[in-house]
């Protein structure tokens, strides 16, 4: 069967099935038309065929052939079904078979008002047909629409605010886990969600419906089993004349294998941020080893000075007292660099906080100092008085940031000590994003390496991995912000990263 | 073995970034009766140094600004030389070597334990008080060879290859007469009796002392 070009377009069956109905009325009053015309001739062209026909039918079959008549049937072949009526309405005509053909006035008023039912009742045949293959269409839209999300997996839903009815199709219901002919109300769909999902999905869609918009919210559906699935749900509000809210239509698809993709890309990234903090840990472990032995060798020569002291006749309690506060003080010197290390070499989900950009630069360069001095690179700190805080993970940023310097220090190596100059910025760039910049004045980027600078395993050191650059990038953009590389005008190269503010003051403002 | 330290042999200079790890060290020599310096900037030793003091110097190998082996090449021009022991965060093998080479007495990794640091600081405290008697003993030596008239510095220097009077009156075309009065006055004013006690003389202040000859315990126990 073929389909009307028209009939394609409406989204929801029941808009097409209005069209066939407006054009209903319009074509039954035609079909009625011809068909009072049609009896007219019959009853005044034929009365004698009418009688004989009368006589010869039994009355109980021609009424039966009146109920299942088609509708299809021709003008000629309806023109045989008022007989049926004949013995009830007729019996004037029976009493007087000697003046057939002959008119007859007395029957003309009820043959009239017969064919004007009958046309009336061929018209509603008519229509019922009519009705008939539009509601098959829109049947068969629907089971297109059903064909089509049940393809990618998308369940429909409405709701109605007038009465809290909700309407949901077996996909839907089958993604947010309901029964299957339970009438539903919209706690019926909120029940699905996470209760930590619920809260912000909720606002998003209460929004949508207050001023009539669309929305897209990502949550998790627990399944009655207690398992889990990322919902991803987008629909729009409508709201009545009078501006209040009146329904709801959205979608739901099941996203829980996307999310899966993206956690996964997102834990790969994090392994890959975490091995490069492991290769500079490694880089740095002279520093360590340095920062370690330091307070070691105070709390040594403290405990050790003090036990000579203590040999002695003379004993100053206050400069016991005073070796034993230094020693606590070292000691917790101690552990301040192994808990710094340790954050530096910390697994696991980033963790977005408020970061004071400043602090993000003191502490890399308290970890740092040592290597530094070994580098025999100065340090210029040009900080910001108060810079606006960034949102995003402390210990991914100090890798970034510890990535510059050592590249830095690495590029300025061939350059006699007194001109190892390493300038750290922060402050505001241009575009109001917070900016934190590392630049030297080593050697500077070739011009074949600008471009590539930020490839995986692109590196010009001999023993370079490649990784320190891209995988500061991928940090970078998923803080929302971008890193830089540019060469100084007076030599050297700056690298720096910009995090955009406004992100923290939304944060804030959620929070 | 503490009680063999001559505590009045000189101080300790002290140098290290780190205040912290400056005061205990300080502290520790000072509990075993050295006088000890602490000073945080190398450059701020380097500007109060004075060589005539005796003493040794402990410092850091790692410190901004100035490190523990651009402080050794400021000072090697120094005399008397200043005896160094190097304190270093991590055994760094190319430091090391290039310290002792330049004349270190120790080289220790941190952290320190007392009695290695207070074996070195004697050893270097020693070392220091040898090399100021020698260096007091040269420059004597140079002074009483300055006080030599030319002929008798032409006189001196054929003594001491053991050459005859009557030799050296022939190499330089006088009678053995004229070179006995100026070996007599040559052997006055460098104050030495006999030949013997001349070479002596001259060999004990030929050559400045290099470090390296002191580098071991006068023990053998390292």
């Amino acid at each position: 069967m073929g389909f009307p070009g028209k009939e394609l377009q409406p989204r929801w069956g029941i808009f097409s099935m209005r069209r066939v109905a407006d054009q209903g009325p319009w074509r039954s009053a035609g079909a009625g038309l011809v068909l009072i015309l049609g009896l007219a001739v019959v009853t005044t062209t034929f009365p004698v065929t009418v009688r004989h026909a009368t006589g010869a039918q039994p009355p109980g079959l021609a009424a039966a052939g009146n109920e299942t008549a088609a509708p299809a049937r021709s003008s000629a072949d309806l023109a045989v079904q008022p007989t049926a009526d004949q013995p009830d309405s007729g019996g004037a005509a029976a009493r007087k078979p000697s003046q057939a053909g002959s008119r007859d006035p007395g029957l003309t008023l009820p043959l009239s008002l017969l064919a004007l039912l009958l046309a009336f009742v061929a018209a509603w045949l008519s229509e019922r047909r009519r009705r008939g293959a539009a509601e098959r269409r829109w049947q068969e839209s629907e089971e297109r629409m059903g064909l089509v999300a049940a393809a990618v997996e998308l369940g429909l839903w409405r709701w109605r605010v007038d009465g809290d009815r909700l309407w949901a199709d077996a996909n839907c219901r089958r993604l947010l886990g309901m029964a299957a002919d339970t009438p539903a109300k919209l706690r019926t769909l909120l029940k699905a969600m996470h209760p930590e999902d619920r809260v912000g999905a909720w606002r998003e869609i209460e929004d949508a419906v207050r001023v009539g918009r669309s929305y897209w919210v990502k949550y998790r559906a627990v399944m009655d089993d207690g398992s889990e699935r990322w919902l991803l749900a987008s629909g729009s509000g409508r709201t009545d004349a009078a501006g209040n809210p009146a329904r709801l239509t959205g979608i739901v698809v099941d996203v829980t294998e996307q999310q899966r993709a993206e956690r996964e890309v997102e834990r790969q990234r994090d392994e890959l941020a975490h091995l490069a903090r492991v290769a500079i840990l490694a880089e740095l472990s002279g520093t360590l080893a340095h920062e370690l032995n330091q307070p070691l060798t105070a709390i040594l020569s403290n405990a050790q000075a003090a036990l000579r002291l203590m040999q002695g006749e003379t004993v100053g309690r206050e400069a016991i007292c005073e070796i034993l506060n230094d020693i606590v003080a070292d000691d917790s010197r101690a552990g301040e660099v192994i808990r710094r290390f340790r954050a530096l070499l910390k697994k696991g989900a980033i963790e977005r906080r408020a970061i004071d950009p400043n602090n993000l630069v003191t502490s890399v360069v308290a970890l740092m100092r040592n290597d530094l001095a070994r580098r025999q690179v100065r340090l210029v700190l040009r900080l910001a008085p108060r810079p606006p805080a960034i949102l995003g993970d402390s210990v991914q940023l100090q890798q970034v940031l510890i990535n510059f310097i050592l590249n830095g220090c690495d590029a300025m190596q061939e350059k006699p000590p007194p001109a190892r100059v390493l300038t750290i910025a922060s402050g505001l760039d241009a575009e109001g994003a917070l900016c934190v910049s590392v630049a030297d004045q080593g050697c500077g980027i070739a011009a074949d390496a600008k471009d590539r600078l930020f490839e995986p395993f692109f590196t010009t050191k001999p023993e370079g991995l490649g990784l320190g650059l891209s995988i500061s990038r991928s940090i970078l953009l998923a803080h929302g912000g971008r890193l830089r590389a540019e060469n100084n005008p007076k030599g050297g190269a700056t690298f720096s990263f910009a995090i955009p503010v406004e992100r923290v003051k939304m944060a804030e403002a959620a929070a | 073995m503490t009680a063999s330290i001559d505590r009045a042999g000189g101080c300790v200079f002290l140098v290290d970034d780190d205040v912290r790890t400056l005061r205990a060290l300080t502290r520790l020599l000072g509990a075993f009766g050295y006088a000890a310096e602490g000073y945080r900037d190398p450059r701020a030793f380097l500007a109060a140094h004075d060589p005539e003091q005796p003493g040794c110097l402990v410092l850091d190998l790692l410190m901004p600004g100035l490190t523990g082996l651009e402080l050794q090449r400021a000072l090697s021009t120094c005399r008397p030389l200043r005896p160094l022991i190097f304190l270093s965060g991590r055994g760094d093998v190319p430091s090391s070597v290039r310290a002792m080479k330049a004349g270190a007495i120790d080289f220790l990794t941190k952290p320190v334990g007392e009695k290695p640091l207070l074996e070195a600081v004697s050893r270097a405290i020693d070392w220091d008080r040898q090399n100021r008697q020698h260096h007091a003993l040269c420059l004597s030596f140079r002074a009483r060879l300055g006080r030599l008239t030319p002929r008798e510095r032409e006189v001196f220097e054929l003594v001491l290859f053991g050459r005859l009077n009557k030799q050296i009156a022939a190499e330089l075309g006088t009678v053995e007469k004229t070179v006995k009065v100026h070996r007599s006055r040559m052997m006055a004013k460098m104050e030495v009796r006999s030949v013997a006690e001349l070479v002596h003389l001259a060999e004990r202040t030929a050559q400045l002392p290099h470090a390296a000859a002191f580098l071991l315990p006068p023990t053998g126990e390292s």
